[in-house]
C-alpha cells in the first residue's frame, strides 16, 4: 500500500527511529511501512494518522480509488 | 512532494542499516564455520566419547555455541557501531533468557546421559529416564521458540517470525516425509527423529531471509 509516510516524517525532521519510539514499534517496523513491504494494522493506521493529525486515508492510499468509484 | 522537501531527503539519508554484499558473505562464511564447528563437535563427542570426561566435553561444546552466539551477533554490533543498531528489543531478550540456559543444560545432559548409557547401561524405569533426560531442556527450548511470537509486541516483527516459523513448519513436514519414505525403502541411512527440531530451526533461519509473503 502507498503511503506519505517517509515525507511527513520528514517535514517533521525526524528520524525512522523517531518514527518509531513515537508510534511504540520498531526502526524496521517505521522501515518496512515507509517501503510499503509491510501494511500496518488498522490500530497501527489509526495511531500513526494520529500521530500526523491527519486522516488514515490521507496517509495510506490502497491505490483502489477507481474501483470505490466505479461501484458507486 | 515540495521540491525543497526532496532535497532535504537526498541530503539527509538515514545511516545505512545496509552492510553490503561482501560483509554478508564473511559473515555467511563465519556462520557456517561456527556451525559446522559445533555441530562436528557435538558429533565426534557422541561417536568417540568427549575427552576429559562429559563435564569438560560439555564445557567445550558451551564454547563453541558461545562462539556461535558472538558470530551470530556481529551484524547488531556493527550496526550499533554506526548509530543503526538498536539495543535488543524486550521481547527477543525474554527469548534469549529462555533458550539459551535451556540448550547448555541439554549439552550438558546429553553428554551426562550418553557416557553413563554406555557405561552402566541401565535398564528398566532408569534407562527411560536417562535417555529421555537430553529432551527435557529441549521441550524447554522449543516452549521459549514459540513464547517469542506471542510476546512479540510490534506487529512487523511478529509478522516476519510467524511467517518464517510457517515457512519452516512446511519445510520440515516436506523434508520429514521425503526422508522417512528414503529411509524405509533403505536409500539412506536410518535418520533419527530428533532431526525435527534442528531441521526446523535451520530452514527457520533460512526463512528469515524472505520477504513477507506478499499481500492480496
Amino acid at each position: 500500500m502507498k503511503n506519505d509516510l517517509r515525507v511527513l516524517r520528514a517535514q517533521r525532521g525526524w528520524s525512522q527511529g523517531d518514527l518509531a519510539d513515537a508510534l511504540g514499534v520498531s526502526r524496521q517496523s517505521v522501515n518496512a511501512l515507509e517501503t510499503g513491504k509491510f501494511d500496518p494494522s488498522l490500530p497501527l493506521a489509526f495511531r500513526i494518522a494520529r500521530l500526523f493529525g491527519k486522516r488514515v486515508d490521507e496517509i495510506f492510499d490502497d491505490e483502489l480509488g477507481g474501483y470505490v468509484k466505479a461501484a458507486e | 512532494m515540495s521540491s525543497s522537501l526532496e532535497t532535504t531527503l537526498h541530503e539527509a539519508p538515514e545511516p545505512s542499516a545496509n552492510l553490503g554484499a561482501g560483509f554478508w558473505a564473511a559473515w555467511g562464511a563465519g556462520m557456517a564455520a561456527a556451525f559446522a564447528a559445533f555441530a562436528g563437535a557435538l558429533y565426534a563427542f557422541m561417536l568417540f566419547g568427549s575427552p576429559g570426561g562429559p563435564m569438560v566435553g560439555g564445557l567445550i561444546v558451551i564454547a563453541f555455541t558461545s562462539a556461535f552466539i558472538y558470530v551470530a551477533n556481529i551484524p547488531q554490533q556493527v550496526r550499533r557501531k554506526r548509530g543503526v543498531g538498536e539495543r535488543m528489543r524486550e521481547p527477543y531478550r525474554r527469548y534469549m533468557r529462555r533458550f539459551l540456559p535451556a540448550m547448555f543444560a541439554y549439552v550438558i545432559l546429553l553428554m551426562a546421559a550418553v557416557s553413563y548409557a554406555k557405561e552402566a547401561e541401565p535398564a528398566g524405569v532408569l534407562a527411560w529416564l536417562v535417555a529421555i533426560a537430553p529432551s527435557i531442556p529441549l521441550i524447554f527450548a522449543i516452549r521459549a521458540v514459540f513464547l517469542l511470537p506471542r510476546e512479540e509486541n510490534d506487529e512487523y516483527q511478529r509478522a516476519r517470525i510467524n511467517s518464517s516459523y510457517a515457512w519452516a513448519t512446511g519445510a520440515t513436514l516436506m523434508a520429514g516425509t521425503v526422508a522417512g519414505f528414503l529411509d524405509m525403502f533403505g536409500v539412506i541411512p536410518h535418520l533419527e527423529l530428533w532431526i525435527a527440531f534442528p531441521a526446523w530451526a535451520v530452514f527457520m533461519g533460512l526463512a528469515r531471509c524472505l520477504p513477507l509473503a506478499s499481500k492480496q
